[in-house]
């Protein structure tokens, strides 16, 4: 281990324990005096800003509640600056997992695979985004409970007229079906995510957000880079290209479930796993299935176990490729029992449609040839 | 410079990914995943809003699918302006929104099942908001 790896470490684990310590000692009075109105302004700016649904929970729950949040977020702090210095660790003192992390993002893909993606990708964003506009109207009923997210808050953009909410439908779709057939593929597929991203923030103003479209969301903000990687390369005899950025969907994806899996066990602190916590949300949602899993204390013991180990366990597909034909498959089920069971979301589930990232597209031969022709079709297309 | 500028975009996607997580909020468009991770007793009290209009001599109960929302969503909205007391000025809203002349007045009822036990519920009528 090198000096500087030494000094990254300690300097991790030196402020994950003081972290806690310091909030402790200096910020936890800040939480009692925030709900008797006397903390510093900047502080209730801040907590408002952050946390829009403060103005809500403050009524439904006591100080304790918050006490214990704030916490929480300074625990949080302290794992993910100790998962980073065991990252270190074990990337210092094991060769296999140092040549991992420094092949992750410096490897190659082939060109078709990075076509083929882009054609299955933007042709999923288009089917998604077919009744954005309808929708919009509908909403535009209920306006005058609009609140806008974060991402609005940010760049100031607010609710759009139906003439605008139509020129930006057409701007979504036109963008989509350009990177489909491979035209100005960079820029219409920044704008392309950007007006999908914007519909569904309108969408979510309603003081609930859906996370629904969250893994087609981070792909389509990173393909974009995919893409550049494509335009960029020159050299017609060269097939491969930098995959950093295929890689940083797949991270992210995997990462979904991981901090999915991680919330349930650090918000419950274990008592999600309990059979009884499983029941009761069969019980709220009454889906005929779950209602009917209920007579089975054997399963009802089991699937909460398997869910968590499927979310935890789907990053390994990262490390070892060959997992992902047990993962792909159990993350299908996963999603079709969650709709059967709680009978919420659907069976054409965003989710399991981004899991088109791990497939290895330029391997099946007869799919490359019919993907190349689309390529061909406006001349810009993928060399021979 | 090209490497630098991967390492930023990397580092950068990666810590938004992470913040929602840490920060325990959704951070639009990077979310917190917190849907069914709060732990529920079964002998939590199951609470349920519903909202009624009087139209043709009669109290209805309104779907949220008129406003293309989600019952499930419809509900947390209703809930939010009633825990922030303002069930009165929720009502005048949905009033504005359907402006059917045919609609007399609006109600707000909140549902308590407590238990498992779906035929023990307790309603109460929280407002009542006459606009005729």
């Amino acid at each position: 281990m090198s000096r500087k790896e030494k000094v990254l470490i300690f300097f991790l684990l030196f402020a994950a324990f003081t972290i806690p310590a310091i909030y402790l000692t200096y910020f936890n009075p800040l939480v009692k005096e925030y709900f008797n109105g006397l903390a510093p302004t900047w502080f209730k700016a801040l907590v408002e800003f952050i946390y829009p649904r403060m103005a809500t929970e403050r009524n439904r729950f006591p100080v304790s509640f918050f006490e214990e949040k704030a916490l929480q977020v300074t625990v949080r702090i302290s794992f993910v600056l100790s998962a980073f210095a065991v990252f270190f660790f074990l990337k210092s003192k094991f060769i296999s997992f140092r040549k991992f992390t420094l092949q992750f993002f410096n490897g190659h893909t082939d060109e078709h695979q990075v076509s083929i993606l882009r054609i299955l990708f933007y042709s999923s964003l288009l089917y998604f985004s077919l009744e954005f506009y309808n929708d919009l109207l509908v909403v535009s009923s209920i306006k005058a409970f609009f609140k806008p997210v974060f991402l609005l808050k940010v760049t100031g953009l607010g609710f759009p007229s139906d003439s605008l909410g139509l020129i930006l439908y057409v701007i979504l779709l036109l963008s989509s079906i350009f990177c489909i057939l491979n035209i100005y593929p960079v820029l219409s597929s920044g704008i392309a995510i950007l007006t999908f991203i914007y519909f569904q923030a309108v969408f979510f103003s309603f003081e609930k957000i859906d996370h629904g479209y969250t893994t087609l969301n981070y792909a389509g903000l990173v393909m974009p880079f995919l893409l550049y990687q494509q335009k960029k390369n020159v050299n017609p005899k060269s097939l491969l290209l930098p995959d950093w950025p295929l890689q940083l969907i797949r991270l992210s994806l995997s990462l979904c479930y991981l901090l999915a899996g991680l919330e349930k066990l650090f918000i419950s602190k274990g008592a999600w796993l309990s059979p009884v916590t499983f029941k009761s949300y069969i019980y709220l949602h009454q889906a005929p299935l779950g209602m009917h899993i209920l007579n089975y204390p054997l399963l009802c013991s089991l699937l909460p176990l398997a869910a968590m180990i499927f979310q935890l366990g789907f990053i390994s597909i990262l490390w070892n490729e060959k997992l992902k034909w047990i993962f792909l498959p159990s993350g299908i089920l996963f999603h079709i029992g969650t709709v059967m069971l709680f009978g919420i979301s659907s069976i054409i589930n965003p989710w399991i449609f981004t899991y088109i990232f791990f497939i290895r597209w330029s391997e099946i031969k007869p799919l490359k040839g019919l993907f190349k022709s689309v390529d061909h079709l406006f001349k810009r297309g993928i060399p021979q | 410079m090209k490497i630098k500028l991967k390492n930023i975009i990397v580092s950068g996607f990666i810590t938004a990914l992470i913040l929602p997580f840490i920060l325990i909020t959704d951070l639009f468009p990077f979310a917190r995943f917190g849907m069914f991770a709060e732990p529920v007793s079964s002998a939590d009290t199951l609470k349920m809003f519903e909202v009624e209009y009087y139209q043709n001599h009669q109290w209805q109960t309104l779907d949220a699918k008129r406003f293309n929302l989600a019952s499930g969503s419809f509900m947390y909205l209703t809930g939010n302006y009633f825990y922030r007391n303002q069930s009165k000025e929720f009502l005048t809203k949905l009033s504005l929104s359907i402006p059917d002349t045919s609609i007399y007045a609006w109600r707000l009822k909140h549902i308590q099942i407590p238990g498992n036990n779906l035929h023990q519920s307790d309603t109460v009528l929280i407002e009542t908001l006459k606009i005729r």
